[in-house]
């Protein structure tokens, strides 16, 4: 799947967040999104998750042949795949295009905003979703949850990890869905050096396996240095794209 | 969570006991004789002191507490001092009346109450937010005998399409215009509090998560974010309940309805002391009890809850 942002504008509140920002994601690997403090890094990345609208601009999905692009006319977040109108299906159940779409990529948060119950039924939240359950699934989050290092913390309730682990969890939630698109927020920040470190390898394991997109926010320039495919700088509002590695 | 029920049960005690002390002491402060209500200004001393002593209100304030709670502790509560008839047998036959309307304008509230807050925090900023905002304001500030009288005047005289008051043998016709004086104020309040808490589950972490993941945005609403929202909801049906079921004095005036509140009205003009002990003795209870229940819905409805009493 690619993703082609065109001249996406936001503000907040008559302040202007983002301005004119386009770019097109278009090969496999990590994409690194740099900036300071309130310069919009999050708002963008919410803005391509399909979780915030812009003010203007368009967000387009492009898999398979087909562009999935949001139709300012429905309204809010509601898109439509404009080269089949048709619901699609997911595990048996008939979904609207906009959450068909939504389903194929997800946002991991800096405030994780893990479900009150065990690990092991945060992660399976998503599938299950998707109606996705038994061995199959099972089989998807034993795998997600040793992917992060959280296999023997399968039991223990979601609200009594550490932060460290929380982003993890946080980060196998994700996993387990097998995003075509991945979006990290901000994935190390309020974490010590050796969940920042297990984190920072998990992302490139994730590169190395091929497993999805990842397009991640950073203020840390040598984090982004150490994981970046493509660094992208937001400054004022603007997005240039930096560097290729 | 039973140890919990059972201390709270054993606090009703000296609360009780707290709420007959405060109310003897106001009805004794009060202006005005029972007995002078009773037989009326021109009886002849002789008749007052003897009336006056088989209410026994001659003898010292002290004695006449005591004496009210070794009636309570035989769970009585007197007689009427203009009727004689005994006071719980009178409440027993109101209080289906008022929970009949209390239950009808609470539901009534809460329904339309919750489903216009939501509708206000999910289309925030919106005229329909705005227009909801408006309407809540509205039903908060426009006072009980304005609304029920236009009501009345509107629904009952001009348009002839509800009866104007009565009770009406149970029909349900009847209970339209009463319940719908009686819940607007709690309508109105409920919407608020349902937008704000509404608000602020939509803004929490685990919402922006749920719809990550791919979550429907009805089940964003009214699964994750209105359970989460539900416990400042609830307290205020439940406050309001407790209040409702004391008696809506205004409501039940109004609309001739044979509830509680007519009842105390009915004793606090003449007097009747031990009417006016039991009514609030009768709603302590119930509002000590609704309280307790509403406590107790919250260990139903927030996980976090149950995970502090487990801790």
């Amino acid at each position: 799947m690619r993703l082609t942002l065109s001249h996406i504008n936001k503000h907040y509140g008559g302040k202007e967040i983002l301005r004119d920002c386009s770019y097109a994601f278009s090969d496999a690997g990590t994409y690194v999104l740099m900036g300071g403090n309130g310069c919009g890094k999050s708002t963008l990345l919410r803005i391509m998750a399909l979780l915030e609208e812009p003010d203007s601009g368009t967000v387009a999905f492009l898999a398979g042949g087909k562009v999935l692009a949001p139709d300012p006319t429905i309204g809010e977040r509601h898109l439509h795949e404009q080269h089949d109108k048709g619901s699609s299906l997911d595990a048996g159940r008939l979904l609207t295009p906009d959450l068909a779409l939504r389903r194929r990529i997800t946002l991991v948060l800096p405030r994780i905003g893990l479900f009150s119950t065990s690990v092991w039924k945060n992660v399976a939240y998503g599938l299950s979703l998707r109606g996705q359950k038994g061995v199959a699934a099972d089989e998807k989050i034993a795998r997600a949850l040793a992917f992060v290092g959280l296999e023997k913390k399968r039991d223990q309730h979601a609200l009594t990890l550490s932060s460290g682990e929380s982003q993890r969890l946080g980060i196998a939630r994700a996993l387990a869905l097998e995003p075509e698109i991945l979006f990290l927020d901000e994935p190390t920040a309020s974490i010590d050096e050796e969940n920042t470190s297990i984190i920072e390898s998990i992302i490139k394991t994730m590169k190395q396996e091929g497993r999805s997109m990842v397009i991640m926010t950073t203020h840390d320039r040598s984090q982004a240095e150490r994981l970046a495919d493509r660094l992208l700088l937001l400054t004022q509002g603007a997005l240039q794209d930096v560097r290729q590695a | 969570m039973l140890q919990y029920i059972l201390k709270r049960v054993l606090l009703f005690i000296p609360t009780l006991l707290g709420i007959t002390l405060i109310t003897f002491i106001l009805m004794q402060s009060l202006p005005g004789d029972p007995v002078l209500a009773m037989v009326g200004e021109r009886s002849t001393p002789e008749t007052i002191a003897r009336i006056r002593a088989e209410l026994g209100q001659d003898r010292p304030l002290p004695l006449q507490y005591l004496g009210y709670l070794k009636l309570l502790s035989k769970f009585e509560l007197g007689r009427s001092i203009h009727t004689n008839r005994k006071v719980a047998d009178d409440l027993l036959q109101k209080f289906p009346n008022t929970l009949k309307l209390g239950l009808t304008a609470l539901l009534f509230a809460s329904i339309v109450g919750v489903g216009l807050g939501i509708i206000a925090a999910v289309k925030r900023d919106t005229v329909w937010d705005r227009l909801i905002t408006l309407v809540s304001v509205g039903g908060i500030s426009v006072p009980v005998f304005w609304l029920g009288l236009a009501l009345m005047l509107i629904f009952a005289l001009y348009l002839r399409w509800l009866p104007p008051s009565g009770m009406g043998n149970g029909s349900l016709l009847y209970i339209i215009m009463p319940a719908v004086t009686l819940g607007t104020f709690s309508l109105s309040y409920i919407a608020r509090i349902t937008r704000s808490s509404m608000l602020e589950s939509l803004s929490q972490p685990f919402i922006a998560a749920a719809r990550a993941k791919g979550l429907p945005e009805t089940s964003v609403v009214l699964k994750h974010a209105l359970k989460n929202s539900l416990i400042p909801i609830v307290t205020v049906i439940g406050l309001d309940l407790g209040s409702y079921l004391n008696g809506a004095v205004l409501t039940e005036t109004i609309f001739g309805w044979d509830g509680l509140g007519r009842y105390a009205l009915t004793g606090i003009l003449g007097r009747d002391y031990p009417v006016i002990m039991g009514v609030v003795l009768f709603g302590a209870v119930i509002f000590v009890t609704i309280n307790l229940l509403v406590d107790v819905s919250y260990h139903f409805l927030d996980p976090r809850v149950r995970i502090k009493e487990s801790r």
